[in-house]
């Protein structure tokens, strides 16, 4: 890190770690209800932009809202069985982010989620994960763990890796 | 690759080719189910009562059931078998692991792999069969007082159970991914060797990690579990052992919530169970957690501490040729050779493992995003990956971590990265690419947030020491978790004593991977095995005032 970033991310750290608490009041736990998913429907808008920002190059050209949408539905699915107190984390995380203040706080992204351009969305992961505060950079791996995990889960996604699949079906 | 060669095989009805135990098994009285699947009664007795089905409870439920005492078993976990077994991760990962197979620490640096099911990790581990390690033996000997613990007496334990679980050489040659390994080891003139592997007319598929499909595997599922049914036992899937109630050092009941069927919640129903004994056997992390939630008596500070994980640094390359890591038993291959190059209490040494392959584990392991991440994902059948497994537990700047409880009640290990584990991580990268590069890699990529593939080995070994090694950059992963309960042969430097009997809790004992003072320095299966044959038959002979039947 150089100066200026330094001095850039070092403010942006103190400005955050006052916020915490601020956060903290804001997004508190977040309750998990049995067979529910902590995904929020206000969330959604939010991980199409993370799905094509992670995703990416990996996307198909063709029907990409589509593709997207595959691969939010693939992330939310994946989350239903994580642990409890991971759910609820999850939930405060995703909480933290939809809203403008939490956003701007974690990562420094202006624009509304549906405004936010790809390149726009992969600078607020970079940041997310090199934050100056490592206690929020998990946030951005369970972003990432979940994304990945979801949309290579599914078996469209096999072909092009040159992964078969499994030997056979199980009936 | 054409279409036609990736394409599935198809349908293979494999309850029709692969005898599965439990079906018959239940069709003939067996006693196990689900705890949510019928009304309970509010209390259950036994003589014995299991705590988890995994290495250390299977091995002590059989033994135990052939004594003659009634045995009951309780499993957090679902009970899958053969037929749930579809080599899917997105099915097997939250239905057989702990934590949907995400389960980390406490600062989420550390990504833990555990079991969550009937057979424990035993029902979704790779198989790797190694006996406690000679070093590590007589470290604990020397160091945890357990000065019966040699390598003689310990060796007809372990005969034992390597002939109750056919542990045995793997006849058949190491797949693509293995034998890299294996090369790269034979060009730099290091060390290797074959592991052997606890299977029956093993189909060699290579997806022992998501349960074996065709019953190969001897995990406790489909060995000492039906055994143990067979002679009376009852088994209590998806039941939670939360607390027990504890006064004048004995157990008086055992607390259990019945889990809901996704496994994530307790669905608000409970038993309570009483028996003369009971054994903890939820494994490390687990087990201390049941002590923490009951309050347990620990005068010297031991519960939960020096736990263990054999942190694993990774190492990817990617070869010309196909692969195909997915393919195959999952780890045949490995090199000692960096556990002997300085002293057990020395900088940390590390054994060298090829793992098996899968798109989602792959995937989420991957760091980065977007082109970078697919990119690599696109070679995926021909990449090839090491592990790095770092011996923790015997330098003085290894200490392992904590386990501790969430506001909720569900346990967290509190693990530090500490200098001593990066100085070996370091080393550990260089090893993997050196042998990579060896091994006719085209390019070398150390798993880290900030590392790029490298095309040669002067160009690895100038990233190696650039990267900066630290928490969530530098990927550390672990599949072994050990230690929390520590046996020691003096009540002040340990939980349990050396026969597994809780030092302050006269009707407990311990039978799991949480006993070890230290890490194994090997996959820790036959280590768990081994010693839990010991305990159970120590123990039966104490509560039967009969010998024990030998495990095999």
């Amino acid at each position: 890190m150089n100066r200026r970033q330094f001095i850039k991310f070092g403010a942006a750290g103190l400005f955050v770690a006052g916020g915490l608490g601020w956060l903290g009041k804001h997004f508190a736990k977040v309750d998990v209800i049995a067979g529910q998913s902590v995904v929020q429907p206000q969330h959604l808008p939010m991980l199409r932009a993370l799905a094509r920002g992670f995703l990416d190059n990996a996307l198909p050209a063709a029907k990409q809202t589509e593709a997207i949408e595959t691969a939010v539905n693939a992330f939310v699915t994946a989350t239903k069985t994580l642990s409890a107190s991971a759910q609820s984390e999850l939930g405060q995380l995703l909480n933290i982010l939809e809203n403008p203040v939490g956003r701007r706080l974690i990562a420094n992204l202006g624009n509304t989620w549906e405004e936010a351009d790809t390149e726009q969305v992969q600078s607020f992961l970079i940041s997310f994960r090199d934050h100056p505060i490592p206690a929020l950079q998990p946030g951005y791996h369970a972003l990432h763990d979940l994304m990945m995990a979801g949309w290579y889960g599914l078996p469209a996604q096999w072909a092009g890796m040159g992964y078969p699949g499994p030997p056979f079906r199980v009936s | 690759m054409t279409e036609q060669t990736i394409k599935p095989a198809g349908a293979l009805a494999n309850n029709l080719l692969v005898p599965n135990p439990f079906a018959t098994g239940i069709a003939n009285g067996w006693k196990a189910y689900e705890a949510h699947s019928r009304e309970l009664p509010k209390q259950i007795a036994a003589d014995v009562v299991i705590v988890g089905t995994g290495a250390g409870g299977g091995i002590t439920a059989e033994i135990c059931a052939r004594a003659g005492l009634k045995v009951l078993l309780i499993e957090e976990g679902p009970l899958k078998t053969s037929k749930d077994f579809k080599m899917v991760e997105s099915e097997a990962y939250p239905t057989l692991y702990q934590e949907s197979a995400g389960r980390k620490t406490a600062d989420k640096a550390i990504n833990i792999l555990q079991g969550r099911a009937v057979g424990g990790s035993t029902t979704v581990n790779w198989t790797s069969s190694f006996r406690t390690p000679a070093d590590t033996l007589a470290f604990w000997q020397s160091q945890f007082g357990l000065k019966d613990m040699t390598v003689e007496a310990m060796a007809p334990w372990f005969e034992q159970a390597e002939r109750r679980l056919n542990i045995a050489d793997w006849p058949v040659p190491p797949n693509e991914n293995n034998d890299i390994l294996r090369r790269g080891a034979e060009a730099k003139g290091i060390s290797w060797g074959a592991i052997r592997r606890n299977v029956k007319d093993c189909w060699n598929l290579g997806y022992c990690g998501m349960g074996c499909p065709t019953n190969a595997k001897q995990s406790m599922l489909v060995s000492t579990i039906p055994t143990a049914l067979e002679h009376g036992a009852e088994l209590i899937a998806s039941l939670r052992a939360h607390s027990f109630k504890i006064s004048q050092g004995r157990i008086r009941t055992l607390r259990c919530q019945v889990m809901n069927p996704d496994g994530v919640l307790p669905s608000g129903k409970e038993v309570e169970v009483i028996a003369k004994h009971f054994v903890l056997a939820g494994g490390a992390i687990n087990s201390p957690a049941v002590l923490l939630r009951s309050n347990a008596s620990d005068p010297h500070d031991h519960l939960g501490e020096r736990t263990f994980l054999h942190p694993v640094i990774i190492s990817a390359a990617m070869m010309e040729q196909e692969v195909r890591a997915d393919a195959g038993a999952p780890q045949t291959i490995y090199s000692d050779h960096y556990l002997h190059t300085d002293p057990i209490d020395g900088p940390m040494g590390f054994k060298l493992e090829a793992p098996p392959l899968h798109p989602v584990i792959f995937a989420s392991t991957l760091p980065g995003f977007a082109k970078k991440h697919a990119d690599i994902m696109r070679n995926f059948s021909k990449t090839h990956m090491q592990l790095a497994l770092l011996r923790d537990g015997f330098n003085s700047g290894s200490v392992g971590g904590q386990v501790r409880l969430n506001s909720d009640g569900s346990p967290v290990l509190d693990y530090k990265l500490t200098p001593a584990i990066w100085e070996a991580a370091r080393r550990a990268l260089v090893a993997m690419a050196e042998l990579q590069h060896a091994a006719g890699a085209q390019s070398t990529l150390p798993v880290h947030e900030h590392a790029a593939p490298a095309n040669n080995i002067d160009d690895a070994l100038r990233q190696i020491n650039s990267l900066e090694m630290k928490a969530l950059a530098m990927k550390v992963v672990s599949a072994h978790v050990m230690g929390g309960c520590a046996m020691a042969g003096e009540e002040k430097l340990g939980v349990t004593r050396p026969d597994g009997r809780h030092w302050q809790i006269e009707n407990l004992s311990i039978h799991d991977g949480s006993l070890f003072p230290t890490s194994i320095g090997a996959n820790p299966q036959l280590s768990i095995y081994g010693l839990s044959n010991k305990l159970s038959q120590q123990l039966v002979a104490e509560l039967t005032g009969q010998a024990a039947t030998a495990l095999a």
